[in-house]
This record gives structure tokens, C-alpha cells and sequence, in this order.
């Protein structure tokens, strides 16, 4: 559902020009401040892969692990490259599912090395 | 297109060099090619540059070792580092905030001396701290495991990404070709001698090829007969959420098989290894070296125990048996050069590719890189080096 408010807002403003001033105000990551102006000047200066937007952006990165962002960044996409369905590839998912507490995770016996 | 500097559309039939690998290497001597007047040169990846190990190290930097060998080769890779920003035009985030090796035994103590006299005599600045001054510079570590440490103050860390993509960028406007997307099946040869590689997107003629293709540098070793004892071997990282700065250096244990900086965002990045190489070329994580690495970091930082961790990640490496990298010209196939086996890669690009360029446009070996020509691992010549983060089989 987050992508809803996106899409009524694009709606809203048929014909009407973007500015970057107001892009520059269009948070799409709320974890580490990217913006929408941020996407497409990293999408123009060529960072044009899921992959590689995420690392010159920081989408996907925060404490969200990309749960806020994702939808939003798939509709920017989707827009930069020209219109049509929002983009479905998206950067590697990597565990944990959900932030864990190092100390949850602490277990003297499979330790490896000399940390006994 | 997948990066700044990426060449659209395919490659032209022939190149002065072809280099397999749009990694740190495959750039950095790329990049060192084009400063020496050689731009007529092609890097190609199967996938995005640095999508490989090169993004995914520990990123951090120094030179102090305990051998002539990696010393030299280091120290020329960190005076690199410190000159890139403005060499390259783009800001690699650089941090020479001081990289700490911890001793956590009194044995470890015991060997500090000797270490920082050896790296003295090799022309690199260190000191060697008792446990009141590590406590001092990084005060949450575990006290029971901060008896001393060696910190070379120059040394710290840089963004990974940062680097390769600056090299990329430099290397691109110097008039070199960049291609993402396609595989370099085999090395050709004619009469013994080099004359191309080919690829998905066909035959690429070039009289000089260099393997900068990381894990898998030994397949492509194989399609030109060249036998190496090289393995592939997977590393795990994690990175919490951002706190506020508690630890300023980079910081090695390799007590713990550990190493670990926090991120200018405040993330806390870690890695830690268990004794052997864990063979595989898959990226997938593991449970057990998630908790492997909880257990460590907690251990050695405890206020850490209630920091989340938000990712974590695996890379691959090709590893040799003394864990120093290949660098010279393949054995018996000339035109053929490798720049392979690397486990410290990230930091010592810089460094190696500036002597790999010159041994190439200038045909004699530098004598920093002459230590690390393959021919020693064939005629079973190990290098000795005994600072390393990482403990083999054998020996563990």
C-alpha cells in the first residue's frame, strides 16, 4: 500500500513540471535520506541496475533493510526507464529477515578460532 | 548501462590488453595502463564492476606487516590511497584514522616488539601499545582481550565502491573500455603465445591478457593449461544499524580471526573467519558464521550485544597457499598476466596494479612485485608472513 500515495500524487500533477527543488524534498528513504532527485541523478550519471543504484544512493541499506524503499524505488525506476510496469528486480535480499540482536545470536560452542 | 563509465554497445574486434575482470585490480591497471600511454585497452566482467569481492571486503587499509615482501607491496598500495581522491577526481572516502592489531595473549604481547622492529627496518611507521593506551584508543573493547597492539597510524579504511568506481570513471575518460555483461570463456593461444581472449559477445583480439578475474582466475587459468595451486574460498561480513561513533580505528584480532571498523554512517562492519578456507564459490551466507561472528564481536566489544545486525553478506576469494598474491606474467605463456590469488585485494590494488602496469609496458618486473611471481609456488617457495588475519588448516 505505500505505493498508493506515490501514484496519486503523479496523478494529481499530469502536465505539471517537476522541479528538482521539489524532488529534492521527495524523501524515498526515509532511513538514510535519499530522495527522489537523488535516484534520478544517479540514475543519469548511469548507475542504472538495481544493484548499483542501491549502492550510489544507500536504498536498501538502512534499518528497513529496504522494506520502506522498495516499492517506491521499483516505481522510479519503472519511470526512468520509460514508463510501463513498476521495475520487479530488486537488489539481493540478504538475511536476516528481520534486524536480530547480536547478543540473541551468541553461542560459545560454534565458535571458531582461538575465542574460547 | 550499469555504472558510470561502463562503455555501451559491444566490443571492437581487437585491443592493445584485454583484461578479464572489472574488479579493483582489472581497473586499478587499467587505469595504470592509460596513465603510461596504453588506452587502447578493454576490461570485461560477467556482471557489474566490483560486483565481486571488491565489494564486498572488509575495506580496510595498512601496510604494516611483519615481512619485506607484503611491507613493501602494501606501503606503496597505502601512499596510493592517500593520493587517489584528487588523483582520480572522485572522493574514495579515504579514512587514515589508524588501523590497530590487537593482542589478546600475553604470547601475542610477547611478539609485539620484534613485529614493529621488523616493520621499521622496512621504512614503516608503527607503535606498539600496552593494554592502558589500546584501552584509551578504543575504550569498549573487552578488557581481558585488550592486552596490547600494534597501531600504524596512516593506515584506516576507504569506501570500496568509491575506489572502484573512481578508477572506472578515471579510467574510462583516459579513453579505456569498460564492458558489463559478458563472459570471457577461454584464453587463446597461437605458437604458445597470447592472442585473445573469447567471449559471449565473440573473439576479442589482444597480444597481452591479464587475468584480474578473482575467484574465478583458476578456471581461466585452466583454458590455457596454466596450473596454479589456487582454491576458492567464501568470507562472511556483517553490518548493524548505525550507533553513535565508539570506534574510531580499523581494527584487526587475530586472536578472534577478526577484523571491523564503523562506517562514517555509523554502521559497525565485521568480519571473522574460522580456521581452513571454507571451499565453496557460493555467496550465500551461513547461520553458523552468523553467530561465529556475533559471538566474537560481543565478545571483544560486550556493549555490542544489544546493536542489530541488518545484513550480512559472503564474498569469494582465489587463495594461495601462502595467502600472498600472484602477480607477473604467466609461466610459459607469454603475453599472459596475472594479477590473482588475492585475499587482501581491496587493499593492495593501488599498489599492485602500479607495479603490474610498468611490468608490462616496460617488459622488467619491478623489484616490490618479483616476490610474488607464480613461479614460486610452483617450485613450492612460500612467502612468510606471520600478521595475517587468517589461519590455515594445517597450522590451526
Amino acid at each position: 500500500m505505500i505505493r498508493q500515495p506515490f501514484r496519486r500524487w503523479r496523478e494529481r500533477t499530469p502536465g505539471r513540471r517537476r522541479s528538482a527543488a521539489l524532488d529534492r524534498r521527495t524523501l524515498v528513504c526515509p532511513c538514510h535520506d535519499a530522495t527522489l532527485f537523488d535516484l534520478r541523478n544517479s540514475w543519469d550519471e548511469g548507475y542504472q541496475h538495481p544493484e548499483t543504484l542501491k549502492r550510489a544512493t544507500a536504498v536498501f541499506m538502512g534499518p528497513c533493510q529496504g522494506k520502506m524503499c522498495a516499492k517506491l524505488v521499483g516505481n522510479v525506476v519503472a519511470e526512468l526507464q520509460g514508463g510501463g510496469e513498476p521495475e520487479q528486480r530488486r537488489p539481493s535480499v540478504r538475511p536476516p529477515l528481520f534486524p536480530v540482536r547480536m547478543g540473541d545470536l551468541v553461542h560459545e560452542d560454534e565458535v571458531g578460532g582461538g575465542a574460547a | 548501462m550499469t555504472l558510470p563509465g561502463v562503455t555501451a554497445g559491444p566490443p571492437a574486434s581487437s585491443y592493445d590488453v584485454v583484461i578479464v575482470g572489472a574488479g579493483v585490480q582489472g581497473l586499478a591497471t587499467a587505469y595504470e595502463l592509460a596513465r603510461r600511454g596504453v588506452t587502447n585497452v578493454a576490461v570485461v566482467d560477467r556482471s557489474w564492476p566490483g560486483g565481486g569481492a571488491s565489494g564486498r571486503n572488509g575495506e580496510m587499509i595498512r601496510s604494516a606487516f611483519s615481512s619485506r615482501e607484503w611491507t613493501q607491496l602494501f606501503e606503496l598500495s597505502l601512499k596510493r590511497f592517500a593520493e587517489l581522491s584528487a588523483e582520480l577526481d572522485f572522493n574514495i572516502l579515504f579514512s587514515p584514522s589508524g588501523y590497530l592489531v590487537l593482542a589478546s595473549t600475553e604470547e601475542e604481547v610477547a611478539g609485539q616488539d620484534a613485529i614493529a622492529a621488523a616493520q621499521a627496518a622496512y621504512g614503516v611507521e608503527t607503535e606498539v601499545l600496552g593494554a592502558a593506551q589500546v584501552r584509551k584508543l578504543v575504550p569498549h573493547l573487552n578488557p581481558d582481550l585488550a592486552l596490547g597492539g600494534i597501531l600504524q597510524r596512516k593506515g584506516g579504511f576507504a569506501h570500496h565502491d568509491a575506489v572502484v568506481w573512481g578508477y572506472l570513471r578515471a579510467a574510462a575518460r583516459a579513453g579505456v573500455s569498460v564492458f558489463s555483461g559478458i563472459d570471457v570463456l577461454g584464453v587463446t593461444t597461437a605458437g604458445g603465445r597470447v592472442t585473445g581472449v573469447r567471449t559471449s559477445a565473440g573473439d576479442i583480439a589482444a597480444d597481452v591478457v591479464v587475468n584480474a578475474a578473482g575467484t574465478t582466475s583458476d578456471d581461466l587459468n585452466q583454458t590455457v593449461g596454466v596450473e596454479l595451486p589456487l582454491i576458492k574460498a567464501r568470507l562472511e561480513m556483517i553490518v548493524t544499524e548505525p550507533v553513535k561513533p565508539f570506534l574510531s580505528c580499523a581494527l584487526a584480532s587475530p586472536h578472534m580471526l577478526g577484523y571491523c571498523h564503523q562506517t562514517a554512517r555509523g554502521e559497525f562492519v565485521g568480519g571473522t573467519e574460522r580456521p581452513g578456507a571454507d571451499e565453496t564459490d557460493s555467496l550465500n551466507t551461513t547461520y553458523h558464521m552468523l553467530r561465529d561472528t556475533a559471538t566474537k564481536w560481543v565478545k571483544l566489544f560486550p556493549s555490542l550485544a544489544g546493536v542489530r545486525i541488518l545484513r550480512s553478506w559472503a564474498g569469494t576469494v582465489s587463495q594461495t597457499p601462502d595467502f600472498a598474491p600472484v602477480l607477473g606474467e604467466a609461466p610459459g605463456v607469454p603475453g599472459y598476466w596475472l594479477s590473482v590469488g588475492w585475499i587482501y585485494g581491496f587493499m593492495g590494488a593501488p599498489g599492485a596494479a602500479q607495479l603490474l602496469a610498468e611490468a608490462i609496458t616496460t617488459g622488467r618486473v619491478p623489484d616490490t612485485m618479483a616476490p610474488f611471481g607464480a613461479q614460486r609456488l610452483l617450485d613450492g617457495r612460500l612467502i612468510e608472513e606471520n600478521t595475517l588475519v587468517v589461519i590455515s588448516e594445517e597450522a590451526s
